[in-house]
């Protein structure tokens, strides 16, 4: 069977990646193929990166309270290139999120999204979760 | 070599320490141990360190080799020192003219990731950051409206500092350009930027060229400063960023001593007289909440410097050997659960920098909700102050001095501080360990090693794997204005649009020049540019036009 593949990538300016590094490690020790981009990576280079190496899961993680406006700027280009949320690929967000925001991350298409002192086994559980159901496999 | 404790002693108190071992096997039955498991040590008593040398190790503070103190006496440690900026430069010099009505005196400027990062506002990369993490300022015309609060200033009250790497050089440039055009004597201004890029490939993550050509860049300001604004200082070298990346302790300290020798080495490599790059130099540090080891961390770190310092690097003078830092701040224990609960948090590790002897400041309780509110910030305010007011913890220098325990962690801590920097020195220095990732590749196992041993539960935090509150989180952080953006998108264009585009390019093309000569100091070429009303993005642009970008996609 395909392994999952994950795209951890950092939109925007910011540098923290912490989060981002330690969620492509857990992801890889639970068995995903995971790629980083590192950061600074614009949207367009997200989605090209996430259609070239043919990945799952898109993983953003946005630390400086930009999660809504990056993430509906990944999830343009990903139409742009024809890419079906949900259904070619799922994302999922984590950084600083309000709870308000949550909503909104999700109405975008957003499969899950995770804030600070969140563990590794619920990331890798809601990906085992949503990978399965896209209507691609 | 005179021992602390004779041998008379030692061997009374070993007789005692097995039959305490017998009282102690007894008492477990009886008495519920705290977390014996993670206990290395018990009890501590002269046995742990028997050979102990109290000139060799200690001495007296303010005296080589500075482990119980840097000064001499308990000094004043307020840190007066608002780290602020935020949206447009306009709303940022309101916020530093509130600040200064409530009495404080210097601030911290913060800028903005696109500033950080030599992007203006109009800049594609820049969408959607632009005033949000800090102030923006795209040229001198931003920077003088920040520094507007000073310009009625005596040169000597004047000593801002500015959180400013990758383009450290635009920033010193700007303070510089600003002192002439009101003034003010460059020579005879202070100043603190940051100016320390080798933790941002590090830590941080705001670098913009590679390594090797951003050091040069750093070296140019060391040698302009000397000559040009001969009071500022050349840098603060941070710890602090490197630990929130996820390091250890050890870690923390020794790859910002590490990334000190790169730089001390480069200052002499430019004719900098060792001496002047150690007065001209500060640090910056995390304080954690395990109280005594981290005491033991700072206090190991002081004898760690002035050792490097005179014995490796050849300083003379005492006041280059002095690892002068501050701390207090962690603001990675916060948690976002019970946010209320971060304020006993920042009171433990304002108590550990103070402890530790040196200044403090803490981050606010809601950090990590996102950026700091009103409120929060009078908290944190209010806790070094209380700590400094309230209690009797400014009475006398390094209190927990002569404590078996400490002084047993202390040698422990300096003996792997040593260790990790001989094995920096072996790849070659800092520089070497960066470009090979392996400061990086280790800061990123240590940081994923604690998590799972948070999901394991062996390392507890209250409000993540224990005493958990599934209730949603009630609290609203400081939201920057949504318009900053348009309002300085609208300012930058203004600017191209007024001011004379032949001498910018003139000015621009000049810098290029002094940037493809490697042996050509750069700063003022820079500082002509900033003159023009160049802004940050085309000066910044030039470098990376002749450097290039650097990236980092390892984990």
């Amino acid at each position: 069977m395909r392994k999952i593949r994950v795209l951890v990538a950092k939109p925007g300016l910011d540098g923290h990646d912490r989060g981002a590094k330690i969620i492509a490690r857990g992801l890889r020790d639970a068995g995903f193929e995971v790629i980083y981009t590192g950061l600074r990576r614009t949207p367009a280079e997200i989605a090209e990166t996430a259609l070239q190496e043919d990945v799952d899961v898109i993983a953003l993680s946005i630390m400086t309270g930009t999660h809504l406006f990056h993430t509906s700027r990944v999830i343009e280009e990903l139409k742009k290139r024809g890419v079906e949320l949900n259904k070619d690929v799922v994302i999922i967000v984590g950084g600083i999120i309000p709870d308000e925001d949550v909503p909104k991350l999700k109405e975008m298409g957003v499969a899950g999204v995770f804030g600070p002192g969140t563990f590794l086994a619920d990331v890798v559980e809601t990906i085992k979760k949503v990978v399965p159901k896209k209507g691609g496999e | 070599m005179v021992k602390l404790f004779n041998e008379g002693a030692l061997e009374e108190i070993a007789k005692s320490r097995k039959m305490w071992e017998k009282v102690a096997e007894y008492a477990k039955k009886a008495i519920k141990v705290v977390r014996l498991k993670y206990t290395e040590c018990p009890v501590a008593t002269p046995l742990d360190i028997p050979d102990f040398d109290y000139m060799q190790k200690l001495g007296l503070p303010g005296m080589y080799p500075y482990t119980r103190g840097w000064a001499p006496l308990p000094f004043e440690c307020l840190l007066d020192r608002q780290y602020i900026g935020c949206g447009t430069p306009k709303e940022t010099r309101k916020r530093i003219e509130y600040l200064m009505k409530l009495g404080r005196k210097d601030y911290n400027i913060a800028f903005d990731l696109p500033t950080q990062l030599g992007y203006d506002p109009d800049d594609e990369m820049a969408a959607g950051e632009v005033g949000r993490v800090g102030v923006s300022c795209a040229s001198i015309l931003d920077f003088e409206e920040i520094m507007e609060p000073l310009v009625d200033w005596p040169e000597e009250k004047i000593n801002p500092a500015f959180t400013a790497n990758a383009q450290a050089n635009v920033i010193f440039a700007m303070y510089y350009v600003w002192a002439e055009r009101n003034g003010k004597d460059p020579k005879k201004l202070r100043c603190t930027i940051q100016n320390d890029i080798l933790k941002e490939y590090v830590a941080r993550g705001t670098y913009i060229y590679p390594p090797k050509h951003a050091l040069r860049l750093t070296g140019d300001i060391f040698e302009w400063i000397l000559e040009y604004m001969p009071k500022a200082n050349f840098q603060s070298v941070c710890g602090y960023h490197i630990r929130e990346a996820g390091s250890t302790a050890v870690q923390e300290m020794a790859f910002m001593f590490a990334n000190a020798m790169e730089y001390a080495r480069l200052a002499m490599s430019r004719g900098i007289d060792i001496n002047t790059y150690g007065r001209r130099t500060t640090f910056l540090n995390y304080s954690g909440l395990r109280i005594f080891e981290e005491v033991a961390k700072f206090r190991a770190g002081r004898r760690v410097w002035a050792k490097i310092m005179k014995e490796k690097l050849g300083a003379t003078d005492p006041v280059a050997m002095l690892m002068r830092t501050a701390t207090g701040y962690a603001a990675s224990s916060c948690t976002a659960q019970k946010p209320l609960n971060n304020i006993v948090r920042n009171t433990i590790t304002a108590l550990v920098g103070r402890l530790a002897g040196y200044p403090v400041a803490v981050p606010g309780f809601d950090e990590a909700l996102g950026i700091v509110s009103d409120e929060a910030l009078e908290v944190a305010a209010d806790t070094v102050d209380i700590i400094e007011y309230e209690t009797d913890i400014t009475e006398t220098v390094d209190p927990l001095g002569g404590s078996y325990y400490v002084e047993m962690l202390t040698d422990k801590m300096e003996e792997q501080i040593m260790s990790e920097i001989e094995k920096i020195e072996e790849m070659g220095g800092a520089l070497k360990a960066i470009e090979s990732g392996y400061m990086q590749r280790e800061i990123a196992r240590a940081a994923y090693e604690r998590q799972k041993a948070i999901e394991r539960g062996e390392i507890i935090i209250i409000g993540v794997n224990k005493n958990v509150d599934t209730r949603p989180i009630k609290w609203r952080p400081y939201m920057p204005d949504p318009e900053a953006e348009k309002a300085m998108v609208e300012r930058i264009r203004k600017l191209r649009a007024e001011r004379d585009n032949l001498k910018v390019k003139q000015k621009l093309e000049e810098l290029e020049k002094a940037a493809r000569k490697e042996d050509e100091n750069t700063m003022p070429y820079v500082v002509e540019c900033v003159e023009a009303y160049a802004t940050i993005g085309e000066i910044c642009g030039v470098f990376r036009k002749v450097f290039g970008e650097y990236r980092i996609t390892s984990f």
